[in-house]
């Protein structure tokens, strides 16, 4: 069963690092959609 | 010029085949100077390749004219011009050749995909990784 998550980046469950860099390329609002496959974050854009 | 007689007809068709794999794996030309009137090709092979490849060509159909004339003992004569079969035993005239050597099999292609710093490849999508995170992005169809 596969569960995705719609997520704003700014939202995102990953390292702040991570988060920032996306936070400058597609901005704090703009959604995504995350997903937990084995034990890894998997955050589709 | 070479004559051949028939008992090395075998030996030298083999060692003649033996050596065009050598030259086709030896690139032709690296570059063409012209000096007076000639023009010097660097690195060229290819009139070896070629005279070499006539050469086999002409002992070949050489040993089957002989077998179809029924002829066991005869020597091939090979001109720049033209050959022919004699029954005249003649003594052979063969230029040194190189001895056959090996010839390294070329380096397979290797294909290595980048995964970007991913443990895993996901049908369909695209990603590259930092740490545990992945970024990820469908393939258009």
């Amino acid at each position: 069963m596969r569960t995705l998550q719609k997520k704003r980046v700014a939202e995102l469950p990953v390292s702040q690092q991570i988060k920032d860099v996306l936070i400058k390329v597609l901005g704090p609002n703009e959604e995504v959609y995350v997903e937990v496959v084995g034990g890894r974050i998997r955050v589709i854009l | 010029m070479m004559v051949v007689r028939s008992t090395s007809m075998e030996k030298v068709i083999w060692h003649v085949r033996s050596l065009l794999p050598q030259l086709e794996s030896t690139p032709i030309t690296l570059a063409r100077r012209q000096v007076g009137n000639h023009v010097i090709g660097l690195g060229t092979l290819g009139y070896l390749y070629t005279a070499l490849s006539s050469v086999l060509e002409t002992l070949v159909e050489a040993g089957k004219m002989a077998n179809d004339l029924r002829l066991k003992d005869y020597t091939v004569v090979m001109g720049p011009e033209e050959s022919y079969i004699t029954t005249t035993p003649l003594p052979e005239v063969i230029p040194p050749l190189p001895p056959p050597r090996e010839v390294p099999p070329l380096p397979k292609q290797s294909v290595e995909l980048n995964t970007f710093g991913c443990p895993n490849l996901t049908l369909g999508m695209v990603k590259f990784c930092v740490g545990d995170v992945e970024i990820a992005y469908y393939l258009s169809r």
